[in-house]
């Protein structure tokens, strides 16, 4: 496990349209809320783990080198881990293991994105596949899960409801996250019933939107945190595995790679019973269906029980066990940052700091992030204790 | 049966892109537009950068429209290196373009096509700015006279649209 580690500082810009400023300004923005957020400056960073995703959404290559000052990583090691969608959860652990390791003590982990800069985000997604065996569709996304989904729903029997309704209850949880894109009053589930069906199964309401966004996590070592703050996020658990992309050989409705990384996460952290222990998660639910299949992924049930977890309302903001009460990956999902936001939404629920999406008294929370339709999957869990 | 063992398969994954210059790198282009350098002062260290930048390097500062300063659109070349040799490849055929797996239009762009030789890669320092300006010198009689520092003046394109090559190149003054 190495040294002990906290997070300290946490700082989000919101998911929008970011026309207003340029990418360095965007990053920036995460950083200094996240220096504020601990009463660090920028001279306090030792170094920094650098997220972005796909250079296919930058339109630059090498982006940690036009954002290293925006890091405030000058004169200092500037680190950049790269595992697409998945990206922002390997820059937070990259910035963990850093400090977990003894050679730094304060490290700046910050990951974003300007997705409505890229002409098409989805013809992008198309070249992450295998080149012989697969580009050839240019499938994106969207089409990906939707196999995912419809496998998903065939193979236990859920009907299409069930996606728009696990849509719904994030949009409504979105509500009160300031940082969400997708914020709709009133929002139900004839609204999102209406949308228009894009591919089978998948509805407008079942999809996330394009976003702008960075997001930056501040990583110390133990014996320095308590004169930081009073309120860190001590990092309990931390996995991270690859699913690689030959498709033809993965089970899409049982992500074994998940439930791998979600085992080696517990058994860090101690955690014998995920759904009794845990106070809240934050799943990388980029398209509802997978708010379902993630469930069982991190083993609050069995594979197939997704759905009927769902039914008991044990994760709506009332339940024993929310999820997503930031509105998840389906409110705000800038790729490059997406997946920080859920570690970042973590730690700030043991911290306390979550304001009006706050889960009362929340101890132990969970952040996931997930890459591609296959690809990667990151843990990290946090605790308000040690 | 013929094993394709050494069969290549080709493809072009072409990005195109809008980058958003925001406030302060906007700012820097609408003075181009109208013919002027802008620099911006750290109020901190007080170091003025130009061209615009975001951050002031040292203090990690974030530029605000305050910064601003309006410099000369002239200098003092610190380096530089004249082109001769084309070494680019031919600007590719669009209807091989159109024919990627992602068409998009390709523009004759010159962020993506370096300017026919002879020209000189500068590096200038404004006026009034602590940074130096890369940019180019163009002409025969201009390169001729080009030496560490030669005083360099703005020569503006006809038609500006706020982007960096509204300032065509600079003459040696």
């Amino acid at each position: 496990m190495g040294r002990r580690v906290a997070v300290v500082g946490v700082g989000m810009t919101e998911n929008k349209s970011h026309w207003d400023c340029s990418m360095p300004a965007l990053y920036r923005l995460a950083v200094t809320r996240a220096l504020a957020d601990c009463g660090l400056t920028h001279k306090d960073i030792q170094a920094v783990s650098f997220g972005q995703s796909p250079e296919y959404f930058e339109g630059i290559n090498h982006p940690e080198k036009w954002l290293a000052e925006a890091c405030g990583g000058y004169l200092k090691p500037v680190f950049r881990i790269h595992t697409g969608g998945t990206v922002g959860g390997s820059a937070a652990i990259g910035g963990y293991y850093l400090v977990a390791s003894g050679m730094f003590d304060v490290v700046l982990a910050v990951s974003g994105n300007k997705l409505n800069e890229t002409a098409s985000a989805q013809i992008g997604l198309g070249t992450v596949y295998d080149p012989i065996i697969g580009r050839q569709f240019n499938t994106g996304a969207p089409s990906a899960v939707a196999l995912q989904s419809l496998r998903y729903m065939s193979k236990y029997g859920y009907n299409e409801d069930y996606g728009i309704r696990a849509a719904v209850q994030n949009r409504q949880n979105a509500m009160n996250n300031p940082y969400a894109q997708l914020k709709i009053p009133g929002y139900n589930f004839e609204m999102a019933k209406s949308t228009p069906m894009l591919c089978y199964p998948l509805r407008l309401a079942d999809m996330c939107p394009t976003s702008d966004a960075a997001c930056a996590m501040i990583f110390v070592a133990e014996d320095r945190v308590r004169k930081i703050t009073d309120r860190p996020a001590w990092v309990r658990g931390t996995a991270a595995t690859a699913a690689g992309v030959y498709y033809a050989d993965r089970d899409w409705a049982v992500p074994i790679e998940l439930r791998k990384a979600a085992e080696i996460a517990y058994k860090q952290a101690g955690i014998k019973d995920p759904l009794k222990e845990l106070d809240v998660v934050e799943l990388y639910n980029a398209f509802s269906w997978q708010e379902l299949v993630w469930y069982e992924g991190i083993g609050l049930c069995d594979w197939g029980e997704g759905g009927k977890l769902f039914d008991k309302g044990i994760t709506a903001m009332t339940g024993s066990l929310p999820s997503n009460p930031s509105g998840g990956t389906l409110c705000a999902n800038s790729i490059g940052a997406a997946a920080m936001f859920r570690k970042a939404e973590a730690a700030l629920q043991v911290m306390g700091k979550a304001g009006a999406r706050q889960v009362q008294g929340a101890k132990l929370s969970l952040g996931h992030g997930w890459g591609g339709a296959i690809q990667f999957h990151t843990i990290m869990v946090f605790g308000s204790e040690k | 049966m013929d094993s394709n063992q050494y069969r290549v398969l080709e493809g072009n994954i072409s990005v195109p892109y809008r980058w958003t210059p925001g406030d302060i790198y906007g700012r820097f282009l609408g003075g181009l537009k109208e013919k002027k350098i802008l620099g911006f002062r750290c109020p901190e260290c007080k170091k003025v950068y130009a061209p615009a930048t975001d951050i002031c390097t040292a203090c990690y500062y974030g530029f605000k429209p305050e910064d601003q300063v309006e410099l000369p659109d002239a200098g003092v070349v610190k380096s530089f290196t004249v082109v001769r040799a084309n070494l680019w490849p031919p600007k590719p055929d669009p209807e091989v373009v159109a024919k990627a797996i992602a068409p998009t239009k390709l523009e004759d762009h010159p962020l993506l096509w370096p300017p026919a030789p002879p020209y000189a890669l500068v590096s200038v320092k404004i006026e009034g700015a602590d940074t130096e300006f890369i940019h180019m010198v163009k002409g025969e009689r201009n390169l001729g006279k080009l030496k560490v520092g030669s005083k360099v003046k703005a020569v503006w394109a006809e038609q500006r649209e706020g982007y960096l090559l509204d300032l065509d190149h600079f003459e040696v003054a």
